[in-house]
């Protein structure tokens, strides 16, 4: 028997036949690049989220590019280029790399969409400085290592200074220089240093090291009450517009992920372990300390913005002319009810 | 015709003094000759460098607007009045780089002569024994060589943990890398000498001392000096990676910091800045060394 194939039937055949992999595509899971800090204990919320299934649940393909501790830079810059839909990592280039793009008149190209480890920033001194309040070492001078002078805990600790005690930096007399958080702890235990600002895991490694004591620590209202998100998740504003139904599900699926932790922090321990590259041990001590809980109200970008922002404001680093809503933040993909 | 039967030719009032006031006026005539076409060669090298230079320079400017890349690539002129203005110290963005930029170029400077005097005090001496003293040369040399393949920047988390943070850590990084184009030129020039000079010498009864200042350093030098040219150049590219990671001052903490900042002029001035430095630099040391060596002994590789 032979089939006959009409000149119709063969277009249609072969316009399937060419239409097939989009339609294959077209109900599989959506791709989203993300860029994540690692190994890190801050951005764990993403490997949590990858253990849990969180990701396929809401029909996602997550692609994921790792970027080194002191890569935001980089991180922040392949977002910036199309390269990643997302990237979760420090804080302060965001804004930044919009300043610039503001300043020579164009639209801000990035937003912060949402933020973790609120108030993650601690002051570390060494165990041969043991004043009663810091007002006792403002005006000594001290060597303060800091990842670099663009970091968020300097930004951080800027912001406190200004709103807390309206000082700048120019106003103390510490020297602040710019060690690799690696090398902070071997920095503080020969003397280099005398204190460090940096985030868990350094911190514990240096009580535990006996390199330091933890004199600040901004989780604990040491730094001014309701401490903002010292993390920052950013997103291009292209990539908002364009895909927000996906960029919705990515959200919903990092918030699984931010349930599935906090309903066992304890459990998670080993998850946070691995990912950053630590030990166990250092993980439960840390814990205590950080809240990678990835989530941003309204309320928190603002706080945000009045801390942080201003203090890069009045130094410089970022325009007057940015504003924080239109500019800085979108919250639009944060599930309703939340923000 | 003169008692040779040759035709000379008469000058009127002719005699021996007239014939070398001439040859005179003639060698003043090529001497004048030759000065005109050493400004005629030095004003076309001038022309094609200008003209090399202003095709980059519009090529860049095209590159920037065109492609709408100023944010990633500043246009020429932004750059110049980025350097103008940190040159002046007047400054359009807050300056967010510590101290002003000639103090920051003082403290890389600093740096950069600190290590290439050390690495000359070291290399050069060095290389004169190895490639003149063969069996110091099998001793020494494999250990150096072992060690030349190692990247400068590999000895910075070292230097770190040696030294601590600051400007010694860096100065050894930037001596790590003089060293080895200083020892390696040193080594080369001191084996290259022709032996019949060194015979030539101790027929002569010229003492180990007389030997070596007359005759092996002179003959070595068009090579130490070609090593002190690559090690200066090799010193300004690891000062900028030693200052990115152990320190707070120096053109290479500008540049990190303005990346960080995302700001591209401030970044392309910090390059321009080490360019222009590193060749005043170049000019200064070795081009003087170079006159008051090489072109004084009017020595050459042959």
């Amino acid at each position: 028997m032979t089939v006959r194939l009409s000149r119709r039937g063969f277009v249609a055949s072969a316009s399937a036949f060419i239409a097939m992999p989009s339609i294959v595509s077209a109900t599989g899971p959506d791709q989203v690049h993300f860029g994540v800090l690692h190994p890190n204990l801050t951005t764990v919320i993403h490997e949590i989220a990858k253990r849990t299934g969180a990701y396929e649940r809401h029909n996602l393909k997550v692609v994921e590019t790792l970027f080194k501790s002191g890569q935001t830079v980089e991180g922040v810059e392949q977002l910036w280029r199309g390269n990643l839909d997302f990237y979760m990592g420090g804080a302060p280039e965001i804004p930044r790399l919009n300043s610039r793009l503001i300043e020579s008149g164009s639209p801000a190209p990035l937003a912060v969409v949402s933020g973790a480890n609120p108030g993650h920033t601690s002051l570390v001194l060494s165990n041969k400085l043991q004043p009663k309040s810091i007002d006792e070492i403002l005006h000594k001078p001290l060597r303060i290592a800091v990842s670099s002078l663009s970091s968020v805990h300097l930004a951080f600790f800027r912001g406190y200074l200004l709103a807390e005690k309206h000082l700048t930096t120019k106003d103390i007399a510490w020297q602040f220089v710019a060690v690799r958080g690696g090398d902070m702890v071997p920095a503080l235990l020969t003397g280099q240093i005398d204190g460090f600002l940096h985030s868990e895991p350094t911190t514990t490694l240096a009580i535990i090291n006996k390199a330091g004591h933890m004199f600040m620590h901004a989780a604990n209202g040491d730094m001014g009450p309701n401490p903002p998100p010292a993390t920052l998740m950013g997103s291009r504003r292209d990539f908002i517009k364009n895909k927000n139904e996906v960029g919705k599900r990515f959200m919903r699926a990092i918030f699984d992920a931010n349930e599935a932790y906090e309903k066992d922090p304890s459990a998670m321990a080993p998850v946070i372990a691995e990912w950053s590259g630590q030990d166990e041990k250092i993980v439960r001590l840390a814990e205590k300390r950080m809240n990678p809980v990835t989530s941003l109200t309204h309320a928190q970008a603002q706080k945000w913005w009045d801390f942080i922002g201003m203090a890069m404001i009045e130094r410089g680093e970022l325009s007057p002319k940015l504003r924080p809503f239109e500019d800085v933040f979108d919250l639009s993909l944060q599930p309703l009810g939340h923000s | 015709m003169n008692s040779d039967g040759l035709l000379t030719e008469q000058i009127p009032g002719a005699g021996p003094e007239a014939e070398v006031l001439a040859a005179a006026e003639v060698g003043s005539k090529l001497s004048e000759y030759g000065r005109l076409r050493r400004q005629r060669e030095r004003r076309r090298r001038f022309r094609r460098g200008a003209i090399g230079l202003a095709v980059v320079l519009c090529a860049w400017q095209f590159m920037a607007v065109a492609y709408n890349l100023q944010q990633i690539l500043p246009t020429p002129l932004v750059v110049a009045k980025t350097v103008f203005n940190a040159l002046t110290m007047h400054y359009e963005q807050r300056w967010l780089y510590g101290p002003n930029i000639y103090e920051h170029l003082a403290a890389s400077f600093v740096r950069a002569i600190s290590g290439f005097a050390v690495a000359a005090v070291f290399a050069i001496p060095l290389g004169l024994l190895v490639g003149r003293i063969t069996a110091f040369r099998e001793y020494v040399d494999p250990i150096i060589r072992s060690l030349y393949p190692i990247p400068g920047i590999a000895w910075i988390p070292l230097a770190i943990l040696w030294f601590g943070l600051g400007n010694t850590a860096v100065i050894f990084v930037v001596f790590i890398a003089e060293f080895f184009p200083l020892y390696f030129n040193t080594e080369a020039g001191a084996r290259s000498i022709n032996p019949i000079l060194v015979d030539a010498g101790r027929c002569f009864g010229a003492t180990r001392l007389t030997l070596f200042r007359r005759v092996i350093l002179p003959a070595a030098i068009p090579y130490i000096i070609t090593g002190m040219r690559i090690a200066l150049g090799g010193a300004w590219r690891m000062i900028v990676a030693g200052e990115m990671l152990a320190s707070q001052t120096g053109i290479g903490s500008v540049l990190m910091e303005s990346r960080f900042q995302f700001r591209a002029n401030d970044l392309m001035m910090a390059m321009i800045l080490i360019s222009v430095v590193g060749f005043a630099t170049e000019k200064l040391i070795v081009g003087t060394l170079e006159k008051k060596t090489t072109q004084k002994w009017e020595v050459k590789v042959l």
